[in-house]
């Protein structure tokens, strides 16, 4: 396992990037080009999260190569502007009333169009409210679709890092859900949290614990929305035959504590 | 008149008119008395017992005899004469050195003229047709009138033409003569094998002796011959093609010569022919050519072997083809410097597009990103520069730089190779971004002398974030990267109401000859989307890289496919589409037999692609042969001016003078331009009937034995007074005469001899 990212590495992290930036760091050429995340504004703890996007999104900018929008925008569900980003944010803790026939046919008309929502249950474990409301909306705007248990070899853990199941703040579920739509997942929905791990306070503090495997849990839930971003811009472009072989000889050396080849 | 004069045919019938239960019951009584003459005799020794049963069986004989009436029945009837058919093989191969040093026609020409007595005095009998047999038997009036000029020798389908034209009683028999080198169903005949069952058939339809004639030779003529090449007339381009040959050498006892395949002018491959003198002093060899087509069209391919010392047929040394190289999809390389929207939206276009194989290589991480993970933890692979774009670069047909910079990852080098596959056809775009254009470094680069526009040596304000809706050109509203829709009106609005752009590249300014078909608007009208041809291939210029917003973001209002429609258009441009190509000309086929009538038309498009009625054309035709070198050397054989119809298209009609390849080009005025395309084709410049040149004796053997006729060489005459041949038909009895045989005063002694014999002896033997 790699080192986990410290205050300190983070830090020094943070100069490095500034520098990188500092020294001429190159830019799309509009800020709507550049890739960002709008939140989706609706239901209980959309808000609940600060300072996470921004979070990753540094790290994003530090650790690959995409040029990000540095803050998030908050879009409610029926905004026209939602068509502006390929990839929205939903946060949420709690049951959520349903959205009215505009919003659901509009973000319907999102996904079916191209845009990729990220659904993030926040909820505390044994809280199923924001879950059974979710379900209950993704039924609305996606007829005939439903939720599915991605694979463990979906190209979102592939993406960029290679990683074996979902991460986040919690480890409450070890796989993600999805509505597959044109050979793209328009749809991911994963329950662990994963921008709960994310948020600094004021004073460079994380926010919240990364339970149950701390810091190392938290680099992972990192990776993980990484993984997020590169799917969201590259799509299958890790299952190209290209990268295939070269990949699966790498899952071949990577060795367990067991000794046994995963 | 005696009998003899009067009447032409004899035979015996009875002259009795019992009823056949008479006859039985007279035959069964005839038995009895034998019978009863045995059981009387049975006990007698065995001299008097058999010579007793004689006379006594010779009695009823004759009595039996008498009672059924024999008679001579004489008539005078008429018969209708049946056919003779006489057929000669007209193929070219029957040109060829026969027995002697004359041609195998020739010869028989002259052995026919010899017994022309014979056979005239046949015409009692006979109607003698002479028939030439190619591909089919045709009547001809003398065989003098024959000539080898025939392109495949079909003997089976020559009697199934003679069965379909006469009843079998109407034949009295077949004189055929050939070299017996057979190319249809009877050339499958061999040693160790059945005549095929269509050959058998048309023997058995015909009903009538099949005499054969051999021309000879006995010994094989020298000739090296490409017997067979086995090719597929589409082939893919940058897929590997193979194309096999068969060569049969026969007359030489060892041999080397070289064996070539060309695409036009261009050698493809080289062999060597190598002879050892087979036990037969036969040998044939078989080749196999591989190569990769690097670009697509119709090509006329030669395969040719050398000629060896003293070969007497030449021709069948070089067989023409023409094969057409297609695309199996359009091989598209991606290449993108940091993951986007823009790159995001356009590779799920090419992905969905299912005429595109899409090769993707996006930059996910640079030498200035930090490292926390290790390799291993990491999907990245290394950037195969040198496969992509030195090995692989000549197997794509686009390449998209898409937001990229060379610089960083040892490129320098390849630069030229990419210019080089744009000048040899190759389509290539660059998309803009703050990789892009001067910002990637291109300036003064070898990518800087193919783009469409002249790049800003300075990066300071070589781009701008601003919000922008493009404005098409005048040249824009017809040109069919931009064609939106065919009505310049309704396209001009489309392109209104696209969504917004958001930033570009600013560039020095546009090449002559680039057409900018989209620019911001503004004072500086600075170009967004730029079309240039550069040698033989395609360049667009995009100098935004926010073109994704015609996909999601116009999806908001529920339509997003001109954002589709605008790169499907740009990369049928791109990869020049034939069906965007303004004039286009088309043999009817692609191989002719000789003497056959060409097809030729050419469409004409105007500059909004749609057919333009009224246009001058020019076509010309040249006939192409390669000289000693291989070098393609063109004569103009056919020239013809004219005007397209409503339909913009004009329809020719041309003979071709010979053999070989050729190549039809048309040249029309496209708006104020001119287009022109080209289309080869062949002119039976292998001919079938010369692939095999063996003369044959056992096809001919066996098809005598099959038929209940007889075999015969040439050399050794005709032998016509031993043929065996049907007799004609009678068609009508002018008059009978019956004589009747019993009547004879022999008969009635013989019935009074023979019992009165028995009796005298019984009574000397004491049996009364």
């Amino acid at each position: 396992m790699n080192p986990t990212l410290t205050r300190r590495g983070a830090l020094g992290g943070l100069a490095a990037g500034l520098t990188l930036l500092a020294s001429g760091r190159a830019r799309a050429l509009g800020n709507d080009d550049r890739v960002g995340i709008a939140l989706l504004q609706y239901g209980s703890g959309y808000d609940q999260r600060p300072g996470a996007v921004e979070q990753l999104l540094w790290e994003t900018t530090k650790r690959t190569s995409i040029d990000v929008r540095e803050k998030p925008v908050f879009l409610t569900p029926d905004s026209p502007d939602l068509f502006k980003f390929p990839l929205i944010v939903w946060l949420g803790d709690a049951a959520f009333p349903a959205l009215d026939e505009a919003a659901v046919a509009q973000l319907g008309r999102y996904v079916r169009a191209g845009g990729c929502l990220f659904v993030d249950d926040a909820s505390p474990p044994g809280v199923d409210g924001f879950d059974q409301s979710l379900r209950r909306e993704i039924d609305r705007m996606l007829p005939g679709r439903a939720l599915v248990r991605m694979s463990n070899d979906h190209t979102l853990y592939r993406s960029f890092f290679l990683l074996e199941r979902p991460f986040g703040r919690t480890a409450r579920q070890s796989w993600l859900e999805g509505v597959e739509l044109d050979d793209r997942t328009g749809v991911i929905y994963g329950r662990n949290d994963l921008f709960g791990a994310f948020g600094r306070d004021a004073g460079g503090s994380w926010r919240n614990a990364v339970e149950p495997g701390g810091d190392e849990q938290r680099e992972m839930a990192f990776r993980m929305g990484i993984n997020l971003l590169m799917y969201a811009t590259c799509l299958s472009y890790k299952r190209d035959q290209v990268h295939v072989t070269e990949i699966l000889r790498r899952r071949k050396w990577r060795v367990d504590d067991t000794g046994v080849v995963r | 008149m005696n009998d003899a004069a009067e009447f032409n045919t004899s035979r015996v019938v009875l002259l009795s008119d019992w009823s056949p239960g008479t006859l039985a019951l007279v035959a069964l009584i005839s038995l009895a008395v034998l019978a009863l003459a045995w059981h009387n005799v049975r006990a007698q020794p065995p001299f008097r017992r058999n010579v007793l049963l004689a006379l006594r069986g010779a009695a009823v004989l004759a009595l039996f005899t008498v009672f059924l009436e024999p008679g001579l029945r004489l008539e005078n009837v008429t018969r209708v004469r049946n056919h003779l058919v006489v057929m000669v093989d007209a193929s070219r191969s029957m040109d060829l050195p026969g027995y002697g040093d004359a041609p195998r026609l020739a010869g028989v020409q002259q052995a026919l003229a010899r017994e022309a007595g014979t056979l005239e005095g046949w015409r009692g009998a006979h109607s003698i047709d002479f028939y030439a047999v190619t591909d089919h038997a045709r009547p001809v009036g003398r065989p003098e009138e024959i000539t080898a000029g025939g392109d495949a020798t079909r003997l089976a389908t020559g009697l199934a033409d003679i069965a379909a034209r006469h009843r079998p009683d109407e034949l009295a028999g077949v004189l055929l003569f050939s070299d017996g080198a057979d190319n249809g169903a009877l050339g499958a005949y061999g040693p160790g094998k059945e005549l095929p069952a269509t050959v058998r058939d048309a023997v058995l339809r015909l009903g009538a002796p099949i005499h054969t004639y051999f021309t000879g030779p006995d010994e094989p003529v020298k000739d090296v011959a490409i017997t067979d090449v086995q090719y597929d007339e589409f082939a893919f381009v940058h897929n590997a093609v193979s194309i096999e040959a068969d060569i049969a050498v026969q007359g030489y006892d060892e041999l080397s010569l070289p064996v070539t395949l060309r695409r036009d002018d261009a050698l493809l491959g080289t062999r060597v022919l190598q002879v050892e003198k087979g036990p037969d002093g036969n040998a044939h060899s078989h080749f196999k050519f591989d190569f990769v087509p690097d670009k697509t069209g119709k090509a006329i391919f030669t395969l040719e072997v050398g000629t060896a010392p003293g070969e007497q047929i030449t021709v069948n040394n070089k067989r023409q083809f023409v094969v057409r190289i297609i695309r199996d999809k359009i091989r598209v390389l991606q290449v993108v410097g940091r993951p986007s929207w823009d790159q995001r939206f356009l590779r799920q276009l090419l992905k969905k597009n299912p005429n595109v194989d899409l090769i993707s290589f996006f930059i996910l991480r640079t030498n200035t990103n930090i490292t926390i993970a290790s390799q291993s933890e990491l999907s990245l692979i290394p950037f195969p520069t040198e496969e992509l774009f030195k090995e692989q670069l000549g197997s794509f047909d686009l390449i998209v730089f898409q937001n990229f910079t060379y610089r960083g990852y040892n490129m320098e080098a390849y630069l030229p190779l990419i210019r080089d596959f744009v000048r040899n056809g190759g389509g290539f775009v660059m998309v803009g971004g703050d990789l892009s254009y001067t910002q990637g470094g291109y300036a003064g680069t070898a990518i800087e002398e193919f783009l469409p526009v002249t790049l800003r040596r300075d990066k300071a304000d070589a781009a701008t974030p601003d919000r922008f809706r493009p404005v098409l050109t005048e040249a824009g509203r017809r040109h069919p990267v931009t064609s939106l829709s065919v009505v310049p009106e309704e396209n001009t609005a489309l392109w209104g109401g696209l969504p917004e752009l958001s930033g570009f590249n600013r560039v020095a300014g546009v090449k002559p000859g680039a057409v900018v078909l989209l620019e911001a608007p503004g004072d500086d009208r600075a170009p967004v989307v730029v079309a240039h041809e550069f040698g033989e291939g395609r360049v667009l210029g995009i100098t935004t890289d926010s073109t994704w917003h015609w996909d999601l973001h116009a999806a908001e209002t529920g339509d997003n496919r001109h954002y589709y429609k605008f790169w499907g258009n740009a990369i049928r441009w791109l990869i020049k589409d034939p069906a965007l190509q303004p004039v286009r000309v088309q043999a009817d086929r692609d191989r002719y037999p000789l003497g056959t009538e060409a097809t030729l038309t050419v469409r004409v498009a105007g500059r909004d692609y749609l057919p333009a009625p009224d246009a001058d054309v020019l076509v010309e035709v040249d006939r192409v042969t390669l000289d000693a070198e291989g070098r393609s050397q063109s004569e103009t054989v056919f020239h013809q001016a004219g005007k397209t119809n409503e339909q913009g298209e004009l329809v020719l009609r041309y003979k071709p003078p010979g053999d070989g390849g050729y190549r039809v080009r048309a040249r029309a005025t496209v708006g104020t331009g001119e287009g022109t395309d080209e289309d080869p084709f062949i002119v039976a410049a292998d001919p079938v009937e010369l692939r095999e040149t063996r003369a044959r004796k056992d096809t001919l053997q066996a098809l005598a034995e099959a038929s209940g006729g007889s075999f015969h060489s040439l050399d050794s005459g005709l032998g016509l007074d031993a043929l065996r041949r049907n007799e004609p038909q009678v068609s009508r009895v002018n008059r009978r005469k019956d004589v009747p045989l019993w009547a004879s005063a022999w008969w009635l002694l013989l019935a009074v001899f023979f019992p009165s014999a028995e009796w005298y002896l019984r009574r000397r033997w004491g049996l009364l």
